[in-house]
């Protein structure tokens, strides 16, 4: 009798101990996001360059609140924010010309500031402080910008996010490269065969006059690249992804004239 | 009676005599090192560092060390001397440059005597560092990100089937990682980086290099306030509640800057073609979630971005090399021979490790 009773303890700890390495057999695995077909009516720009996107774990269920939060989130273009400001149709423009989201994105150069009003003041602002040293009132420009002008963009995108996804902490965020090839999660937790995660950009892609956000769940293994495509239109088949497309609305522009 | 009282005497007077030739300053007994972090010099007065670091300081126009030119920086010590407001060391160490034979003036000074002029470069290069850079690489990424424009998309970006990144297109450089990082002009004191948890399968052999290791190898990082100061001078665009030096420097344990840049693949050059077309984040594809720079315990590029390039079966040894080490070494195990060695990215320092499993190609 307490032979029979020390076995079946042996047998249960062996079991509970089993069930416990099982749980801890943890390997990682790698998501490469990439585009396809995602181009604008302006051949020379490359929507998904750059932009970040973001890893949460589970599927697409599992995360039907963000998808939610993303529908019902006001999206604001980023002329209409620049137009909000006041910016000057020439700042707008040369934003434009690098296809820039903030004058942080490239050098301005000498040929750059007449014209444009926003560096013309901070030109002058910065003679006066940097003792009169032309190179460093060009170069350190961006410290004599309005701050709403030059980081506005940005604080209002991170409250986007924020708004978003509310209180769940993305697990990965990664930016695209510079060509939009793609973005690569690395070292994703898998755990058994393969696992569920949910990828979104949040903040939406402007292409022409409308935005485009993607959330897609993947089946990642262990240690192969998942490759997840985000196509545009989006295949009405595709099950594993939800495409959020939002008109933009449209604030005019005067053109610049320099 | 008398005797001990005399005894006692003579003591007592030793010691006051004695006690003449005893610092009483603590900066006089640290001889050169000023720490930042003490209650007197961390609180009250001083918690303000512009009490001390005058931003820019006089001096600021004056040519600098490695013919950089000039701009509005702290380019010298807190003066001592200045009355009034700017007196910042000896309001509290008055007496300390006339006692001790002046050690108290080498905090500053080549010379640490009362006739001491010249001052040391600032800041001392080999003093042990104090605080740590606070730098989030993602934020400043998702700022200076530019979204790549091309002047012909014939190419369709975004259908290649391939697993290999795109190039960037040539006529225009990511105006990213770039303005930080900038190929290195000299070459920098660099090693292999140290193994653990692998077992070295054989000797160290003499290392052959294919191309010549040379400067362009590497990447600096940015040293001093040049590289910041572009956007940040007078603490602009830090964040809320930290518009003061604490924005960027964080006060720590003091260290030693490690000025040795430790590779696991020290034979990896970022200019040769195929991989000077690439996007940093190509490889180095965490940087773009890096929150503090402080936080990287190395450059993080994982062995898959090798991958899509170096191992794949199609023609030419670069392309399959990673697969035909990786197959000769295990060959080498299974016949019993001396271990081959890794030398097409690693020197032997790190080649003649057994494999990690993170390179074995599914």
């Amino acid at each position: 009798m307490r032979l029979k009773t020390v076995c079946i303890c042996l047998g249960l700890i062996l079991t509970a101990s089993s069930f416990a390495f099982a749980q801890a057999d943890t390997s990682v695995g790698s998501i490469v996001v990439r585009g396809r077909n995602v181009k604008g009516p302006d051949k020379a720009k490359i929507p998904l360059s750059r932009k970040r996107f973001y890893l949460f774990p589970g599927g697409l269920a599992d995360n039907a609140d963000l998808i939610e939060g993303i529908r019902a989130a006001e999206t604001t273009s980023r002329d209409c924010f620049y137009s909000n400001l006041k910016a000057s149709p020439c700042f707008i423009a040369w934003l434009h010309e690098g296809n820039c989201e903030s004058p942080f994105c490239r050098a301005v150069k000498r040929e750059d500031i007449a014209g444009v009003k926003e560096f013309e003041v901070a030109y002058a602002k910065g003679l006066t402080t940097y003792r009169n040293k032309p190179d460093l009132a060009l170069s350190w420009m961006i410290n004599n910008l309005p701050s709403d002008l030059a980081s506005g963009y940005y604080r209002q995108q991170r409250s986007f996010v924020e708004k978003v996804t509310r209180a769940k902490k993305p697990l990965q965020t990664i930016l695209s490269t510079a060509t939009g090839a793609e973005a690569n999660f690395a070292g994703v937790p898998v755990t058994g065969k393969s696992t569920k995660y949910f990828v979104s950009n949040i903040v939406p892609v402007e292409i022409g006059n409308k935005a485009y956000t993607w959330a897609c769940e993947i089946d990642v293994q262990p240690a192969k690249p998942t490759t997840l495509i985000l196509a545009l239109p989006l295949d009405p088949k595709r099950k594993n992804c939800v495409l959020v497309e939002k008109e933009l609305k449209v604030c005019s522009t005067d053109s610049c004239k320099k | 009676m008398k005797t001990y009282i005399t005894i006692l005497l003579i003591t007592i007077g030793c010691v006051i005599y004695g006690s003449v030739f005893i610092t009483r300053s603590s900066a006089q007994r640290r001889a050169q090192a000023f720490s930042h972090n003490t209650k007197e010099h961390k609180t009250g007065r001083y918690a303000d560092c512009s009490v001390c670091h005058q931003l820019p300081t006089p001096n600021w126009t004056s040519p600098r060390r490695h013919k950089e030119p000039s701009f509005p920086d702290v380019t010298t010590f807190p003066n001592p001397h200045r009355q009034g407001a700017g007196n910042v060391c000896f309001a509290c160490h008055t007496d300390a440059a006339f006692s001790g034979g002046g050690v108290f003036c080498g905090t500053c000074h080549t010379v640490p005597s009362m006739r001491a002029r010249a001052v040391l470069p600032f800041p001392v290069q080999g003093r042990a560092r104090q605080f740590n850079i606070i730098f989030p690489h993602d934020v400043h990424q998702d700022l200076i990100a530019k979204n790549e424009k091309f002047p012909d998309v014939a190419v369709a970006h975004f259908v290649r089937a391939s697993y290999s990144p795109t190039p960037v297109a040539a006529a225009e450089d990511p105006y990213s990682c770039a303005v930080c990082h900038e190929t290195s002009s000299q070459m920098p004191r660099n090693r292999a980086r140290t193994l653990t948890g692998l077992k070295p399968l054989g000797d160290v052999v003499a290392d052959t290099f294919e191309r010549p290791l040379t400067p362009a190898f590497f990447k600096d990082s940015p040293d001093g306030h040049a590289s910041c100061f572009n956007c940040h001078y007078q603490y602009q665009y830090l964040p809320k509640g930290k518009q003061n030096c604490a924005g960027c420097h964080e006060m720590t344990s003091p260290y030693i800057e490690r000025r040795t840049l430790e590779r696991y693949s020290t034979k990896f050059d970022h200019t040769r073609t195929g991989h000077v077309e690439n996007d940093c984040a190509s490889c180095h594809v965490r940087i773009t979630q890096n929150s503090q720079v402080k936080l990287m315990k190395d450059a993080d590029v994982p062995i898959s971005t090798c991958w899509r390039c170096h191992a794949t079966q199609e023609e030419g040894k670069s392309r399959r090399v990673l697969l035909d080490e990786i197959a000769a070494r295990e060959a080498s195990i299974s016949n019993k021979t001396a271990p081959f060695q890794c030398t097409y990215c690693h020197t032997s320092a790190v080649g003649r490790f057994e494999i990690p499993v993170s390179h074995k190609k599914p």
